[in-house]
């Protein structure tokens, strides 16, 4: 409450000193910031001068919730932290659990979980792309993407019988294989997806309003996002090629080949644009583990009651939005002594503040949209 | 001036070719579906309702009460309470709140006996009090086959299979 009064201060100091800046409220209720996010937004004209985010409207205690739980049952609550990209908080906990526990991984999980992950991440982006044009007025990219989206939805259900909170994988594996004839599916509905890749181009990357509209607005400098360690899109878009699936591969990345595109200016268009690739190349990359899936079980043999050795675990996944981290300590009993999250939107939240100031307020909502936020994921 | 004419074109082109890819959507069938009155067929592992399977000759609960579901619940809906002794024993009592239940599939993961199931195709569960959401062993007694996790699987080993026609529950079920 004291910030909150704080501002409210400083919001009275402004109006009696001058009626030229003035400090306005952005959320938590606005139809453009995700979720419950509070942009606090100081105003010269319509030049926004300052703004603070404010978050935290959607806590939920995850980590001390997975303080209270064995770590078989904390698997369910990863999903509900990034709900967009499910699968990559699966993983990245079950990832960390497994090198926390030395559990060894069948070759089969590893190339599903490839596959799932970077269908998950075309299903993140997409629903990024949609959103992004709903923000700038581009409603039929936003109703294509859902439609795309909708797809992989499909896929997903038919493996593990839920469309956005999955649950899928498991520590030493997955829960299941996936059913007979998906990996076929899969094909078939990249045999769809790759052509309706231009068609989303020509709707938005080839439409001179969606250029002039994102062109060099919201520039993130490399070296701000580097000092506010930004990940993921908004770092690369910032010229920075830094990508852990080559970086600190995890999983089998290194057997793939792909490329990691970078933007050059570190502006809106930048952040879209490598987002927008980063599709194809996740299509080159579900491609590639369709041909090379060996058959084998999809879940290591391991214990029912799960004990880890006394000790720390850091590890990180590169989930659609940036380097989702893990670190569990444990103390050798059933349940994690410590367990924090590493949640990528909320570091990238943070470096709003620098790409805003100078822009027009217009210009606040695609700013925002182009960081691509969750705020389940930001709050916790 | 003529800078601003040439923008002008550049923005109405774009508009055109926007419009005559969303023109080509105009004639191809809808992806949607009708909901309340056209259904899509869930695939067999969608998670829904639980039921508590039977054995289909003595028609009686497969259920014996080992609590393994209710600990192994990250949400804490399970809660059931065990009558009789060793083969015999049987749940005197079976609640599932729903209201709770975070669809994980854990509880049917971890059943030794295969007498929990998720895969049912009931997911229309929407009711007036919380109560409604609140199942007992007589609401989630099956009335006949469903498949679980260890019902048979296909020779590649790809999963669960549909379950056979005769005797299926009332909802339908994909193949």
């Amino acid at each position: 409450m004291t910030t909150v009064n704080l501002h409210l201060q400083q919001v009275k100091e402004q109006t009696a000193e001058s009626m030229e800046e003035m400090w306005v409220n952005m959320g938590p209720q606005h139809p453009s910031t995700h979720g419950v996010l509070r942009l606090l937004i100081k105003l010269d004209g319509e030049v926004v001068r300052e703004c603070i985010p404010y978050m935290g409207y959607m806590h939920r205690c995850h980590e001390k919730i997975g303080e209270n739980r064995a770590y078989v049952q904390i698997i369910p609550y990863t999903d509900r932290l990034d709900y967009l990209a499910s699968m990559y908080n699966n993983w990245a906990y079950c990832l960390a659990c497994e090198r926390l526990m030395g559990i060894p991984i069948p070759e089969r999980a590893e190339y599903l979980r490839v596959l799932i992950g970077e269908l998950q991440r075309i299903a993140s982006h997409l629903i990024w792309l949609g959103t992004f044009g709903l923000d700038l007025g581009n409603f039929t990219l936003f109703m294509w993407c859902f439609r795309e989206r909708e797809m992989i939805l499909d896929l997903f259900e038919a493996v593990s019988g839920q469309r956005l909170n999955y649950s899928f994988m498991r520590i030493g594996g997955l829960a299941l294989d996936v059913p007979e004839g998906w990996l076929g599916d899969v094909k078939a509905f990249l045999q769809w997806f790759k052509p309706r890749l231009p068609e989303y181009d020509r709707l938005s990357t080839d439409n001179i309003i969606w250029q002039k509209r994102i062109q060099g607005v919201g520039i993130l400098t490399p070296e701000d996002a580097v000092s506010y360690a930004c990940s993921g899109p908004v770092l690369r878009g910032s010229g920075i090629r830094w990508d852990l699936r080559k970086n600190d591969p995890y999983g089998i990345y290194d057997r793939f080949e792909f490329d990691i595109p970078v933007g050059t200016s570190g502006d809106v268009w930048d952040r879209f644009w490598v987002r927008r690739q980063e599709m194809d190349q996740s299509v080159r990359i579900v491609e590639q583990a369709l041909t090379e899936i060996p058959p084998g079980p999809v879940l290591a043999p391991v214990a029912k009651k799960l004990r880890a050795p006394v000790g720390d675990i850091y590890s990180r996944v590169e989930s659609p939005r940036g380097e989702l981290g893990d670190y569990i300590v444990a103390d050798g009993s059933e349940k994690p002594y410590r367990y924090k999250v590493r949640a990528p939107t909320f570091v990238n939240l943070s470096a709003l503040p620098v790409m805003l100031p100078g822009y027009l307020v217009a210009d606040a909502v695609a700013v925002l949209g182009s960081v691509d936020i969750v705020l389940c994921e930001v709050d916790r | 001036m003529w800078r601003y004419l040439r923008e002008l074109w550049g923005g109405f082109w774009s508009i055109i070719l926007s419009m005559q890819i969303t023109l080509r959507y105009l004639f191809t069938r809808a992806v949607t579906v009708q909901y309340p009155e056209e259904k899509r067929q869930l695939p067999v592992r969608a998670l829904t309702r639980h039921v508590l399977t039977i054995d289909l000759d003595s028609k009686e609960l497969k259920c014996t009460a080992c609590d393994m579901c209710a600990r192994i619940c990250p949400a804490n809906c399970i809660h059931l309470e065990g009558e009789g002794k060793g083969k015999a024993r049987r749940p005197k009592w079976f609640v599932i709140d729903h209201n709770l239940c975070m669809y994980c599939n854990l509880c049917v993961e971890v059943c030794p006996f295969d007498a929990i199931s998720m895969y049912t195709g009931m997911y229309e569960l929407g009711g007036f009090s919380r109560t409604s959401l609140v199942y007992d062993m007589e609401t989630m007694h099956a009335d006949g086959f469903y498949p679980t996790i260890m019902s048979p699987r296909s020779p590649a080993g790809a999963g669960v299979k549909a379950p056979p026609p005769a005797g299926a529950g009332k909802q339908a079920r994909k193949a």
